[in-house]
């Protein structure tokens, strides 16, 4: 029984690195430290300004890219890591990753309960970025521990 | 449900790392069946029957509550 829909381990290592340099350069965009790189004119399927349903439907405007390279950086990063196949992916470890997916979904929405409940104001925005990540990093923290707890178990016969 | 393994592996002298070997699974994946933490695929239990060569239910058997 093969898991068909997973990437090549060496997919876990190019993860990590996307992740640091993505997670590098969106910490420096929110800290305010980089801004406005490298404007240019990009396609708005809604005009920002407004609202979702405001009148004008596709626009070109002015804006940087950081925020978008940030949030596509990290998501591919997670992503590659979430998917990597471990080397000695067997079923059990298919089994693991299954629990591990619904227990991070759980906790997921449990956190956007208790943000939305508890985080108001300009916090918010950092709150939500978070959240456009934090399945993937629930399901990354959950999935290593379990491993970790399944490979320290030495003992034989 | 409840298994043997551990009986039939030493019915033919097989260690986890052996048996795990043989059916192409870790030998963590072993352990955790031993123990009833993992239930394994049918597809698993035929082979792990195949190496025993003994049939599918001798070695493992439900349990009440699995009727449940």
């Amino acid at each position: 029984m093969k898991s068909n829909y997973l990437f090549s381990p060496v997919f876990k290592k190019i993860g990590w690195i996307l992740f640091v340099i993505g997670a590098c350069f969106m910490t420096l965009y929110l800290c305010g430290v980089i801004h406005d790189l490298l404007p240019c004119t990009v396609f708005s399927i809604i005009p920002a300004s407004d609202g979702f349903f405001g009148k004008g439907g596709f626009l070109l405007r002015n804006d940087g890219w950081e925020d978008e390279i940030s949030i596509i950086l990290v998501s591919v990063a997670l992503l590659c890591i979430s998917f990597a196949r471990e080397k000695d992916e067997d079923e059990y470890i298919s089994h693991l990753r299954l629990e591990s997916w619904i227990w991070s979904i759980l906790a997921n929405t449990i956190l956007l309960i208790a943000g939305t409940l508890f985080v108001y104001g300009f916090l918010f925005m950092y709150f939500a970025w978070f959240y456009f990540f934090s399945l993937f990093l629930l399901f990354i923290c959950r999935f290593y521990y379990e491993l970790y707890k399944m490979r320290r178990n030495k003992d034989e016969e | 449900m409840k298994n043997n393994i551990k009986v039939q592996r030493a019915i033919k002298n097989l260690t986890q790392e052996q048996l795990a070997h043989l059916v192409n699974v870790s030998r963590q994946t072993i352990m955790a069946i031993e123990k009833e933490k993992y239930v394994p695929s049918t597809v698993l239990s035929l082979k792990i029957a195949a190496v025993f060569e003994k049939p599918l239910d001798e070695i493992f058997q439900l349990e009440d509550s699995d009727w449940q």
